[in-house]
């Protein structure tokens, strides 16, 4: 790719890294302080969790400020969030949070097959995130207020009580199980689709593909064996499955950041961009006329290709190629390399080949 | 040696087989790739393939907000990938070329990929494999670009802007004029 620094001062990332992983840092750890109640429920027991889980939050802060430098992934952030302020906006946000990541609808218009295995494995994990996150960080936990009943409290407000054998306690209890069980049915269906399936998809490799789901798998195998261990062997083996399913956690809370799982963070700027196609005004094709994008985006497209040394401007003219539909832009440049003149109806201009295979306005034409 | 696409559209009949072959390529879900677009419709039947030009640097790869797009070890700009690309079109809008599209249902960008599941075996690529007329050949990097049948191009200067292209335009000939236009011909009302 293109060796351009995003921006001009070398010095921004890790400037910007370093601001927002301190603002990461006091959110947490003032998160913990209010959660344990001044450390006062503090959990031992999840202390190695605990530190992955700030630096996995540490390692993500830099990746996501590495990627939102770049001037794309800016301009997108931006607008989305300038039209977020607006009913509509708002309204298109909270559509696109159930049909994108809510349903995963467009997942399903790929295949059936794929969204089951996928609607599986994501909330799976979503739901294990949100467990052990507030686990871990001490935002949630059960007190004995009674012989017999335990009280959740999250940030140190108690916020229902349950029977300490209720159904509800045992579905929160075992929350991990089940999310643990939702993505090995998942991991099984995507292994079998891998194995079964011998179509190579060219944008993914093998081991980018399998180990994430072996990861999973291990994660989810491990923990559920705890439960096991404790509710069935009376305990066997669990120190030493509880060290494996520690080490397994560890290593997907590290690798998080830079792997499969990536996509993850993504996905949420995927909110946006319904909203950034219905909102703009519509913008017509500079040769034929037709709509075939809105004003907005074509201006952040434009603005992201000069700060990567990349525009395509149409010589002698304010155009770029970017103001032709995708057609035309094909069209364009084979009509001029057969030397024709290309009419530009809509902006009323007519063309030339520049020479050197790009187009300019026809000499003595003007503007 | 690394292979490339060679297009000599003065070649081209438009009987769309490459479209169709493209379809059949295993990676590709049956939706084309290619784009054989007629030149001046209703005055000729002048028609030109395109597949992507596979940019050196790539625009479609820089303004995509997810970096969805990757490139091959061997250059070849890979469609994008299907958990990263959240169906924006900025890469359909950047591209010079106009290469890339994107499947609003589905929500993602589908491009040519030189049928990387073929070509990095050695095989030819669907579109070269079944073009009838030679439009479209599968040839080396090196040999087409230091001595062309023909005139070429893979270097183009947009206003400043040097986009370098692994795919090869074959020049028609306008000296003689057999299969161009006449100068002054050609303009589109
Ligand atoms: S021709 Fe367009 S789609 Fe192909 S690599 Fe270049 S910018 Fe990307
Ligand atoms: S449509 Fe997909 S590949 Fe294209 S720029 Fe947007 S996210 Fe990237």
């Amino acid at each position: 790719m293109n060796f351009y620094p995003y921006e001009e001062d070398s010095l921004l990332f890790s400037k910007k890294s370093a601001r927002n992983v301190f603002i990461v840092l006091v959110i947490l750890f003032f998160s913990v302080y209010i959660g344990s109640e001044q450390f006062g429920y503090f959990d031992m027991a999840l202390y190695g969790y605990l530190w992955a889980t700030v630096l996995c939050f540490v390692l993500l802060t830099i990746r996501i400020t590495s990627w939102t430098l770049r001037p794309p992934t800016r301009r997108l952030w931006k607008q989305g969030i300038k039209m977020m302020f607006s009913a509509k906006g708002l309204a298109f946000v909270f559509k696109t949070l159930y049909t994108n990541i809510g349903e995963q609808r467009f997942i399903r218009n790929r295949s059936g097959y794929r969204w089951a295995q996928h609607m599986f494995i994501s909330w799976g994990v979503i739901f294990s995130f949100a467990i052990t996150f507030s686990l871990v960080l001490n935002w949630l936990h059960f007190e004995l207020v009674e012989p017999k009943t335990y009280a959740a409290v999250v940030f140190g407000i108690p916020m229902f009580r349950m029977g300490v054998d209720s159904l509800l306690a045992i579905a929160i209890y075992h929350g991990l199980n089940w999310t643990g069980i939702a993505v090995i049915i998942g991991c099984g269906m995507a292994l079998y689709r891998r194995v079964t399936d011998e179509k190579k998809i060219v944008e993914q490799s093998k081991e980018y593909d399998f180990f994430p789901l072996f990861l999973l798998i291990a994660i989810s195998i491990t923990g559920s064996l705890l439960t096991v261990s404790a509710l069935w062997m009376e305990g066997a083996f669990y120190l030493g499955i509880a060290l494996a399913h520690q080490i397994t956690v560890i290593v997907f809370l590290l690798y998080f950041p830079f792997s499969k799982f990536w996509h993850l963070p993504l996905r949420f700027l995927a909110v946006m961009v319904p909203m950034y196609h219905a909102m703009g005004e519509q913008k017509q094709c500079a040769r034929c006329g037709i709509e075939y994008a809105t004003a907005t985006q074509i201006k952040d497209v434009q603005l992201a290709l000069e700060k990567r040394h990349l525009s395509v401007p149409i010589d002698h003219t304010t155009l770029h190629f970017s103001d032709l539909c995708s057609q035309c832009r094909r069209v364009s440049h084979r009509l001029s390399a057969y030397g024709a003149k290309v009419h530009f109806r809509k902006a009323n201009l007519v063309l030339e080949s520049n020479e050197k295979n790009g187009l300019q306005l026809k000499k003595g034409g003007d503007q | 040696m690394a292979k490339v696409l060679y297009i000599d559209y003065e070649r081209c009949i438009g009987c769309r087989a490459c479209v169709i072959g493209c379809e059949e390529c295993s990676g590709h879900d049956h939706l084309s790739r290619m784009f054989v677009d007629e030149l001046n419709p209703g005055e000729t039947v002048a028609a030109s393939p395109t597949p992507c030009m596979h940019c050196v640097t790539p625009a479609c790869a820089e303004s995509c907000p997810v970096q969805a797009i990757a490139i091959a070890d061997d250059g070849t700009v890979l469609s994008a990938s299907l958990e990263k690309c959240i169906g924006c079109k900025n890469c359909t809008y950047a591209c010079p070329f106009g290469i890339p599209r994107v499947d609003d249902v589905k929500k993602v960008m589908y491009k040519c990929d030189m049928c990387y599941d073929r070509t990095s075996k050695g095989r030819p690529p669907m579109c070269a494999s079944v073009c009838p007329t030679d439009t479209i050949r599968f040839v080396d990097e090196h040999e087409i670009k230091s001595e062309p049948p023909k005139e070429v191009q893979f270097k183009w200067d947009f206003g400043g802007t040097v986009i370098e292209t692994r795919t090869v335009i074959g020049m028609p000939d306008t000296e003689t004029n057999r299969y161009g236009f006449r100068e002054g011909d050609g303009v589109q009302s």
